[in-house]
């Protein structure tokens, strides 16, 4: 059994510990493998203000959270914050700014034309490859009931603005902004009697036989285009067959509740905005800690929103017009800095739920890690420069915390392929297009 | 995927139009490689220099814009006589449609589809093949649905079968409810293999729970409903033989013809929104759907059946944004009067306008931009200011033609084309751009400071957006959208009509401009409609948003003569929505689909 954080904080007399100490631990000491590693993206958008969200002086390990990410100060061990990622890849291809920043912050890949009318003459299409959280999904290929899990806090734009998951090119993934249905999807059988479910699944599995047998019917017929369209419902029948046999594993301990039932939203309501988001954390931290999914998704609303915060009050400006006030205003700019501190909390809070979930001798968020991430880096400028990346969480000691990297137009192509490399996907080369893709940035 | 729409490079010249950033794409400052070492450019502060109001206007940009619908070029005999069908891609059933076919299909009312994942949304339109998706999480709500309406059928199981299985064994009826039901359900008759496949399930069902023949009509159902031949309307089509005078019969080898079941559900789809029935079904069976006669009186039948109201309403409502209106909320600060229930009331106002407009009397869709009148009920007048009108019932009321006319003027319009604390004539400009004119604008090019002004007592919204006209960095653009909207300033956020805003007098003047044929400065929402009405353009744009609606797709270089041909027809038919419709299913676009290329067999070279 590998040295873990609690039972080195056992041995040396239960004093609380910060990280530096375990990270001078090799990598093999570490809890890699014990516990599955959770990857989650935490996503919120159009931009922020980054001369209120950079640590301004100190040095790699020894730094101050500036007003923007205060809310995170408790966490900040577990943090890396990046300065200098670019995203170079979404100043390419057809389509607005808001829209090609969609497409690629998860995918490195250019955006495709599409029939999204959008801009430069040219109209938007979706993404032009896997996003990483698909693409995680498909190498790891966890043995989990959900392969991924996409949530979405609402996230009413159902085109490329309200993406960022994609299963491939031109393949969007929706997110759920219903947490009832998430609730109903991941935990109604979990107090179903064994042999109902045992009854169920046998019927399933004989009508899906049945199902599979048209697409291979229909693949002969149809057209290569259309091929394409039937693919993408035969993978997802596919991928349904799979997760109807797995049914709910408590790995290693860790504490598996149904959470209580949420209520109905209408998921399109701005004053049941944070509500809703609480939910969807609460529901999405249980699903890793019951082992449902290991890998997820959350997306608070789209780009180019149009949703007020008028839950804390700002009824005037939506969040997409606030982006846009900044320098003009300073009153406005303060409304625009106060929704980028509440997703900060929100991420705060989020943290704080997977680490009061026991897993082993240390806790969920040990083995998890969050990439928290933007279409744009600043709303007045639509500029994809010097982006606001973040990731929490060591993803079971891959990555070391509690750093503030600052690159200089660093492709954000290289982070993603560090990330996969902290995932457990060492001998990957390359993440997304590979003109955009130098290297890899080292989290360990 | 890769036939796109052809774009024209408009060049304007004129007042007050500069470049928004040049060469922005090509120069990605952050771009690997590329000059190594040098800084990410911060995002600077503005430079009140060039933020303030410039006094000369600097020399103009071509600003892009898609191009706009004008007649076809090139429009030889050759392609009137076997035109390119366009591409297609088979269509995943939307959310409306499912519902409305499993309302038909089994009698069940219970429209589990409002549960299902959003519609993708792509070119204004929720019908769109290449958007709509299938993902894990939809198999996962279309087998949770087949289920559900597997076990409501137990109930109407009787009104179900062909047969009793008393009487003619329990596998022999199954057999005959899956060919029987299965043909519906598939909108075609089912082939031997798939049939046997299906009764199948019989075995299957001998180890589940009694009673087994009940069962067994239960899984056929699940499994018919979550096969791709039921969620997606799939089109094989067949080769057919082309006959030409003085030459020897020979088979088309660029297109397909659809079979005539395959028609039958292009019709019933696009006029019902659902399931052929059975008269289009035994149509179908019979072989009398080849010909464009035989299928132009079919959609004249489905067009007079009530299912085709909402089902052809329901373009308008998407193409006009109007159930938008259901959702708009405001800002109690600004709009302390506002009452959610004047919502449903300003959508069916709009709703009964469009439909005693396409099935009235007077049927010229000139009328959508100019009619001189509206349908009000007593509390939407009161809400206009409009008086004389008592009662619940919408009735049509003159309204006066110097304030309104048309649908562009109504409440509905007005209001989700206004943010929640004020109007936006950017909104409003841009929508007469994306929706009347078929040209929308390119978004802001990045690196500009954009900001959006705030209602203020102080000045008026037309005030409050003239930095538009003078900023260089936004002129370009902002000259093509905001003097459209700054015709509507006489409607408030809510559509009501307003001469002065918080004691600022309206003025309403605006212009049209990189238009076709309707270029010029007008006063006001009203002249602004009179001038859309008569537009060739706009009329243009009407056949093409038709087109994109039927079609589920946008419209591709290929199709531009097939839409130029579409457009004569309904000129020479004087703007009638409905012929309009029925002339489009007589098309090759629609009866006829692309051959897709031959493909090497295995193993060969």
């Amino acid at each position: 059994m590998s040295l873990t954080r609690r039972h080195l904080l056992r041995g040396l007399g239960g004093v609380a510990l910060g990280l530096p100490l375990l990270q001078v631990l090799p990598r093999a000491a570490r809890a890699e493998g014990q516990f599955p590693k959770r990857f989650v993206v935490f996503f919120n958008p159009n931009g922020t203000l980054k001369e209120f969200w950079s640590p301004q002086g100190g040095t790699e390990t020894d730094f101050v959270l500036p007003s923007l990410l205060a809310p995170l100060d408790r966490h900040k061990r577990d943090l890396v914050i990046f300065d200098g990622v670019d995203m170079a890849v979404a100043d390419t291809g057809p389509g607005g700014p808001h829209n090609r920043g969609m497409a690629t912050v998860l995918t490195g890949e250019i955006i495709l034309p599409g029939d999204f009318p959008d801009g430069d003459g040219q109209t938007a299409g979706w993404a032009g490859g896997p996003s990483i959280d698909q693409f995680l999904a498909d190498r790891l290929a966890p043995p989990t009931r959900f392969r991924t899990l996409e949530l979405g806090v609402r996230v009413i734009d159902n085109e490329p603005r309200g993406r960022i998951s994609y299963r491939g090119a031109d393949q969007p993934v929706p997110p759920e902004n219903q947490p009832l249905n998430v609730f109903t999807r991941l935990f109604s059988n979990m107090d179903a009697d064994p042999e109902v479910l045992r009854k169920l699944l046998v019927q399933r599995r004989s009508v899906l036989d049945v199902v599979r047998e048209d697409f291979t019917r229909l693949e002969r017929k149809l057209a290569p285009e259309d091929r394409r369209k039937l693919e993408q419902h035969a993978e997802s029948v596919r991928q349904l067959e799979r997760s109807l046999s797995v049914g709910v594993a408590t790995p290693g301990g860790a504490r598996c509740l149904s959470p209580t039932r949420p209520p109905e939203f209408d998921v399109t309501a701005e004053d049941d905005f944070a509500t809703m988001a609480n939910h969807q954390m609460e529901l999405l931290a249980m699903a890793l800690a019951c082992d449902l999914t290991r890998i997820s998704t959350l997306a608070f609303s789209s780009a180019l929103n149009a949703l007020r915060f008028t839950f804390m009050g700002l009824r005037d400006q939506d969040g997409h017009s606030l982006s846009h006030a900044g320098d003009f205003s300073a009153e406005l700019q303060q409304q625009w800095a106060r929704m980028n501190v509440w997703y900060a909390e929100q991420l705060a809070h989020f943290i704080d739920l997977l680490k009061a979930v026991p897993e082993g001798d240390g806790t969920l968020f040990d083995n998890t890690v969050i990439l928290w991430c933007n279409e744009l880096s600043r709303g007045n400028t639509h500029s994809h420069s010097d982006m606001p990346f973040v990731l929490a969480g060591g993803a079971g000691g891959a990555i070391r915390t509690g750093r503030h990297l600052v690159f200089q137009n660093e492709p954000h192509n290289n982070l993603l392929l560090g990330l996969c490399h902290a995932m457990g996907l060492d001998d990957l080369t390359s993440f997304g297009n590979r003109d955009f893709c130098t290297r890899a940035i080292s989290l360990g | 995927m890769n036939a796109r729409r052809t774009w024209a490079v408009l060049m304007l010249t004129g007042w007050s139009t500069v470049a928004c950033e040049e060469g922005r794409r090509d120069t990605p400052s952050g771009r690997p490689g590329a000059s190594p070492g040098t800084m990410s450019p911060r995002p600077e502060q503005p430079d009140p220099a060039t933020a303030a109001p410039t006094a000369a206007p600097l020399p103009s940009e071509p600003v892009e814009l898609p191009r706009p619908p004008q007649a076809a070029e090139h429009c030889d005999d050759r392609s009137l006589e076997a035109p390119d069908p366009g591409p297609t891609l088979i269509r995943r059933l939307t959310r409306t449609e499912y519902d409305n076919t499993v309302r038909d299909l089994l009698g069940d009312a219970t429209a589990p589809a409002r549960s299902f994942l959003s519609d993708e949304e792509s070119l204004g339109f929720r019908n769109q093949a290449e958007s709509l998706q299938i993902s894990a999480l939809h198999v996962e709500q279309y087998m949770q649905a087949a289920e559900a309406l597997a076990e409501n059928a137990m109930l109407r199981i009787e009104a179900l079968l062909p047969c009793a299985p008393a009487e003619v064994g329990e596998a022999e009826c199954l057999r005959s409810f899956v060919e029987r039901f299965g043909r519906r359900a598939w909108r075609r008759p089912l082939e031997a293999d798939e049939v046997d496949r299906l009764v199948t399930l019989y075995d299957a069902a001998s180890e589940m729970e009694p009673p087994r023949f009940e069962r067994a009509v239960r899984l056929v159902i699940q499994a018919l409903l979550q096969s791709p031949n039921f969620l997606f309307r799939i089109e094989v089509g067949e080769p057919f033989t082309v006959l030409e005078p003085g030459r020897p019969a020979r088979e088309d080898t660029a297109r397909l013809k659809l079979t005539d079941f395959e028609v039958a559900s292009r019709l019933s789809y696009l006029l019902w929104q659902s399931m052929p029935d059975e008269a289009l079904l035994a149509a179908a069976e019979q072989g009398r759907l080849g010909t464009k006669a035989e299928v132009a009186a079919q959609a004249r039948r489905l067009m007079a059946d009530q299912r085709a109201r909402p089902a052809l309403l329901d373009f308008f409502n998407q193409w006009l944004r109007v159930d938008e209106v259901l959702e708009i909320d405001r800002d109690p600060e600004w709009y302390p009067d506002f009452d959610p229930a004047i919502r449903p009331l300003l959508a069916e106002e709009t709703h009964t306008f469009l439909e005693a407009l396409l099935w009235g009397d007077d049927r010229d869709l000139k009328a959508l931009f100019a009619a001189e009148h509206t349908w009000l009920n007593e509390a939407l007048a009161r809400f206009y200011g409009i008086e004389g009108v008592e009662g619940d019932q919408l009735r049509k009321v003159a309204v006066d033609p110097s304030q309104r006319t048309g649908v562009l003027t109504q409440g509905a319009i007005m209001a989700v084309t206004s943010k929640s604390n004020m109007t936006s004539p950017i909104f409003r400009g841009q929508y007469v751009r994306e929706r009347v004119l078929c040209t929308p604008l390119p978004p802001p090019p990045p690196n500009i400071p954009i900001v959006p002004p705030d209602p203020d007592p102080n000045s008026s919204t037309r005030e409050k957006f003239s930095q538009h006209s003078v900023d260089p960095a936004c002129a370009s653009c902002h000259s093509l959208i905001d003097p459209i909207g700054f015709g509507f300033e006489n409607f408030d956020a809510l559509g009501r009509w307003r001469t002065d805003e918080n004691g600022h007098p309206v003025d309403a003047s605006g212009a049209l401009t990189a238009t076709l044929d309707a270029d010029g400065p007008f006063v006001g929402a009203a002249q602004l409609s009179r001038k859309l009405a008569e537009s060739e353009q706009v009329q243009r744009c009407v056949v093409t948003q038709v087109f994109r609606f039927a079609h589920g797709r946008g419209e591709t270089t290929e199709d531009l003569c097939g839409i130029d041909s579409l457009y004569a027809a309904y000129e020479q038919g004087g703007r009638d929505f409905l012929s309009l419709v029925e002339h489009m299913t007589t098309t090759d676009a629609f009866r006829f689909r692309r051959r897709p290329p031959v493909e090497t067999t295995e193993g060969a070279p």
